[in-house]
């Protein structure tokens, strides 16, 4: 059986061409990532779609390798649930995610000013699977710290 | 005093980065670009002369995007860009300028 | 074992009715390209545009497939975002040479702009949809 855990990076744009760097630690337990999706979540208000609103690039395990360099746009209307991106990235322990976003909306002279750009929200979702521990239920029982730390 | 060779061989180390060859990089842009880009695939550039680009410069990479901030002359590390590098400069060059990467080609 | 790579290929369009060509490489680290997908700043653009490609010199697409068969609207689901390549197109440092072509005054586009186009790299051939 698949146990999985929906990590969320969430990054805040604040000014124009802004560049917002990522490095976020994972948790321990999750061993892969299957999905990755990445919405604006808040923020922009805007009478029709915009393909694009910045660049986003992900690297995985610390910088061991670039995976993931998407656009991010964004969307008037809520339409249907968004489907994960499928992926397949084996994920070594607690180790970081690193990347950037880009701000790259195209603001035209007049308008660029902190003033008038609003800041909005993106989020990253990242689908990770992970092993349940196996229950030991005589040593938990007597000591749940020492059942834990005999597995590794 | 920080060691910049050093530094890259530890980050190729941890990254389990094999190394096939490594050269200096130099790239003249002629006065007036406001805008340059190339292609840096399956490589990394270290860029070792951040203090010579105008503050505001966006440096835009596959794996990084870095605006040269006002105090960079006090900041001594060094960062990495690859696959698509893109150059913006905030206004054109009013002199040509040289800027230089360590080349890290990958095995 | 590295699976996936989306890899980016960005192309700078300075001037209406611009045709760029650009040769870049693949990652040596993945096997196969599954599928592209192509972003232009505004989905008024698609009409018009196109792009050629060779990779590993075999030819993908003529210099006058367009643009609009290769990509959709904002709203599509990252996972159905993708063109999916029915052969197998062999990546690993493979070289890519492409011409992307503006349509040039049929929409009144921002200039510059730049066009993304992104690779699915896989290692696994049997990774399908």
């Amino acid at each position: 059986m698949r146990n999985i855990r929906y990590c969320i990076i969430r990054l805040e744009v604040t000014h124009p061409g802004q560049v917002v760097e990522i490095s976020q630690r994972l948790p321990m337990h999750v061993n892969r990532c299957t999905g990755y999706l990445s919405r604006h979540t808040q923020g922009i208000i805007s009478g029709s779609d915009l393909p694009e609103i910045g660049l986003l690039a992900l690297e995985f395990n610390s910088r061991k390798q670039l995976y993931i360099n998407d656009v991010i746009g964004f969307q008037k209307d809520i339409g249907d649930i968004p489907e994960y991106l499928d992926v397949d990235i084996p994920l070594m322990n607690g180790q970081l995610v690193t990347g950037y976003y880009l701000d790259t909306r195209k603001i035209e002279p007049k308008e660029c000013s902190h003033k008038v750009f609003a800041p909005y929200k993106v989020s990253i979702y990242l689908r990770c699977d992970y092993v349940k521990p196996d229950k030991d239920v005589r040593s938990s029982a007597i000591h749940t710290t020492a059942a834990g730390a005999a597995k590794y | 005093m920080y060691d910049h060779l050093q530094f890259i061989q530890q980050q190729l180390g941890q990254r389990n980065i094999e190394t096939a060859l490594q050269q200096f990089y130099r790239l003249t842009l002629d006065a007036g670009t406001l805008y340059h880009h190339f292609y840096a695939y399956n490589q990394l550039l270290f860029l070792t002369n951040a203090e010579q680009l105008p503050v505001g410069t966006l440096i835009h990479s596959d794996c990084r995007a870095r605006i040269i901030p006002k105090d960079i002359e006090r900041l001594q590390g060094i960062e990495d860009y690859t696959g698509t590098i893109s150059i913006q400069f905030p206004e054109p060059l009013e002199e040509s300028r040289t800027i230089e990467f360590i080349q890290i080609i990958e095995n | 074992m590295k699976n996936h790579k989306f890899q980016q290929i960005r192309i700078r369009i300075n001037t209406s009715g611009e045709s760029v060509r650009f040769t870049v490489e693949t990652d040596k680290l993945y096997a196969i390209v599954k599928a592209i997908h192509v972003s232009l700043p505004d989905s008024r653009m698609l009409v018009g545009t196109s792009l050629g490609l060779k990779i590993n010199g075999q030819e993908v697409f003529d210099d006058a497939h367009e643009v609009r068969l290769l990509t959709c609207g904002n709203q599509v689901a990252p996972n159905k975002k993708f063109f999916h390549f029915e052969e197998r197109i062999e990546a690993g440092g493979s070289t890519v040479e492409g011409r992307f072509t503006d349509p040039g005054n049929l929409y009144k586009a921002k200039y510059p702009y730049d066009v993304k186009v992104y690779l699915w790299l896989v290692n696994d051939p049997q990774h399908k949809r």
